[in-house]
């Protein structure tokens, strides 16, 4: 996949992954892992971007004898996800149409 | 291999990176270790999740390179900036003098131009009043009992307004190139001042 088209909708799964309820860093990744694999530093350095863009918060809490780090979305993170959906009913409509010209080419 | 091991050797391969960054990349990867562990897995599992010391390392590393070069382009443009102004600042004298004699120049051109497009239409007006005064000088002729004076004076007013009708002509299309001339000229200097 393009790498910048893969980044940006790395970004958006992992906003994804903590719009519901604040998520830490492994959980992150085994929620995602059904539907895409993601390596620990690709995931360090999207929270990394994302925290820069302000569309998330990080805090720490203790667990277990231990600091955890915890990431909160922003106003903007789920503003972000908003508009990746409208992108997406639009790429959708795109990638009907090139298959249906790829049907049509086939039947000639 | 355990957690701490693990992590000092990560730590040991990027020694030469700044530190603060490091830590906190090292303290991401330990909690990614003891999460996967009280998930259930056993430290050595863990740790082989994450990846080896030397893949990791080198991730940790260009992406922070990557990062880093980002940076250090968007300060080297800076600087090249303040260096830019510092030299024309230095110059000034230079430049500025050059400019200003430049500048008298094209504005005496420019009244120049003017001033013989001004004169042209002097002539104009100059050759029409003629034409039109020799009506009432060939009266004055007729009534003093001079005919062919008279008439001689009519012929030559009628010249000389046929002759400014031409000129008229003539005088504006020259006054329109002129005119055409002088706004190619501004364009052409302001598009050299703009980079």
């Amino acid at each position: 996949m393009d790498i910048q088209l893969k980044r940006g909708l790395l970004d958006v799964c992992v906003l994804a992954a903590i719009k519901n309820e604040d998520s830490y860093g492994y959980k992150i990744i085994k929620n995602m892992k059904p539907y895409i694999e993601m390596s620990e530093s690709t995931l360090y350095t999207i929270l990394k971007r994302l925290e820069l863009a302000g569309m998330l918060t990080v805090y720490t809490s203790e667990h277990g004898g231990r600091l955890r780090k915890y990431y909160h979305i922003t106003k903007a993170g789920l503003g972000r996800i908003e508009d990746f959906k409208h992108e997406w009913s639009e790429v959708m409509s795109i990638y009907q149409f090139v298959i249906k010209e790829d049907l049509i080419c086939e039947q000639a | 291999m355990n957690k701490l091991e693990f992590i000092g050797k990560l730590r040991g391969k990027l020694i030469d990176l700044p530190y603060e960054e490091v830590r906190e990349r090292l303290n991401f990867y330990s909690e990614m270790i003891s999460d996967r562990m009280e998930d259930g897995l056993t430290e050595d599992d863990a740790i082989a999740q994450i990846g080896s010391v030397d893949a990791i390392a080198s991730e940790i590393r260009s992406e922070f390179l990557s990062g880093k070069k980002v940076g250090v382009a968007a300060k080297e443009k800076r600087h090249r900036r303040v260096w830019v102004g510092v030299l024309i600042g230095l110059g000034s004298p230079l430049w500025l003098s050059l400019m200003i004699a430049a500048l008298a120049v094209i504005l005496s051109l420019y009244a120049v131009l003017w001033s013989v497009v001004a004169a042209l239409w002097s002539a104009v007006l100059a050759l029409a009043v003629a034409g039109v005064a020799a009506i009432p000088g060939a009266l004055i002729f007729a009534i003093k009992g001079n005919p062919l004076a008279a008439l001689g004076f009519l012929g030559m007013g009628a010249f000389s307004a046929g002759l400014a009708v031409f000129a008229f002509y003539g005088v504006l299309f020259a006054t329109k190139w002129a005119a055409f001339i002088t706004k190619n000229a501004f364009l052409w200097i302001k598009n050299k001042f703009r980079r």
